[in-house]
């Protein structure tokens, strides 16, 4: 799939989803970030919930995402190289949800970095300036949600944010490396003799 | 004219945030202490003529809220605080040397500026842009999860937006930086 009908399909979609209040969303993510601090103790702690609740969300987005795109009439084809799925996440996925556009930087064969310039969750806020909040992942929600969506179509991925414009970096950077291809999912009792 | 001090005031009456703002001498970089500790009250802190001067100023501004309480108090009784133009109160009291003027927003919250006298005509004008420029540093400030809610602001965000908005202030004073 060439990448400008990636760019493509991800305005069409994007134009055809419900919209929300970006203050709400914001906010609502807000409280939520805090609500972890509140309960959990250290940053590694606050990080990992931060990714099962990202996971939990991306195994249910990837079906909303190939549905519509089906009903919108797009094909969005099998990826032959992780390339592709990259460009497919950044520009038609991040664009559809959210509605922001992510840079693609590949780094090799099985790892890319989405650069991501304006992140609608982390609007309005600032990092207390305490040392101990340097290494929380704000946004690591969205490396729960590409692991998830990812695992569903058989990519096992690991994502780590590697740079945050919350800590003082220009752009906010989440390091994509494939782990392995699963087979298809169905359990051994199932397999055909 | 130049502006001396700015207190931001929460809704019962507890301060939040109080800075003295020094205008620079000998083309230094335009510099500001942060009067952040209110704890500090007594000054023991520091012991110099400075903090001193930042005392009087305090109890100067703690002074002139009496007489923002009485102003808001008789224009909630008037017509009614719907309109725009409610949150400028104007000047609050004419101190030894200095003007306060007060600005109050919907929920309570009081920001004073203390001014030295001058024959500036847009003097109001100025400072009406100021207050509305604070008011907005201090609704982001507030947007921000992290924020606890009624104690000082300790904001670099918010720091560097107040330097900013001073420094604009005075400039369109024709204030000599050095």
């Amino acid at each position: 799939m060439s990448k400008s009908s990636a760019a493509a399909n991800g305005h069409a979609l994007w134009q055809k989803m419900p919209k929300a209040n970006a203050e709400l969303f914001a906010l609502t993510y807000g409280t939520l970030v805090t609500e972890l601090v509140r309960d959990y103790e250290t940053t590694e702690e606050i990080n990992e919930q931060l990714e099962k609740m990202g996971y939990s969300i991306g195994v249910r987005c990837v079906d909303e995402f190939l549905a519509k795109a089906d009903q919108a009439g797009m094909t969005i084809p099998s990826c032959r190289a992780f390339g592709e799925t990259a460009e497919v996440l950044a520009k038609t996925g991040f664009r559809m949800f959210l509605g922001i556009s992510v840079e693609v930087q590949m780094i090799s064969d099985s790892s890319f970095s989405l650069l991501i310039y304006e992140n609608p969750l982390s609007l309005f806020v600032e990092l207390p300036a305490d040392p101990k909040w340097k290494d929380l992942h704000y946004s690591n929600l969205y490396c729960g949600i590409l692991r998830g969506s990812l695992e569903q179509v058989n990519l096992k991925v690991e994502c780590t944010f590697v740079k945050d414009v919350l800590r003082g970096d220009d752009v906010n950077e989440i390091r994509v490396e494939l782990k392995e291809v699963l087979q298809d999912g169905a359990g051994e009792e199932y397999q055909e003799e | 004219m130049s502006l001396q001090c700015l207190a931001i005031i929460g809704k019962s009456n507890e301060p939040l945030y109080l800075i003295d703002v020094k205008p620079p001498k000998d083309g230094e970089g335009s510099t500001q202490e942060d009067e952040n500790d209110v704890d500090d009250v007594f000054g023991f802190a520091a012991s110099h003529r400075q903090d001193r001067l930042s005392l009087r100023k305090e109890f100067m501004m703690h002074a002139s809220i009496d007489s923002l309480a009485e102003a808001i108090g008789s224009q909630r009784q008037g017509k009614g605080r719907s309109s725009a133009d409610s949150k400028w109160i104007g000047l609050l009291c004419p101190m030894e040397d200095s003007y306060i003027y007060g600005y109050v927003t919907s929920t309570n919250i009081k920001i004073l500026a203390m001014v030295t006298d001058s024959t500036e005509p847009n003097r109001e004008l100025h400072l009406k842009t100021l207050f509305a420029k604070v008011h907005n540093l201090f609704v982001e400030y507030m947007l921000n999860p992290w924020s606890a809610l009624q104690t000082t602001i300790e904001s670099k965000r918010f720091d560097a937006g107040i330097d900013e908005a001073v420094r604009v202030y005075s400039e369109t004073n024709g204030i000599a930086w050095a």
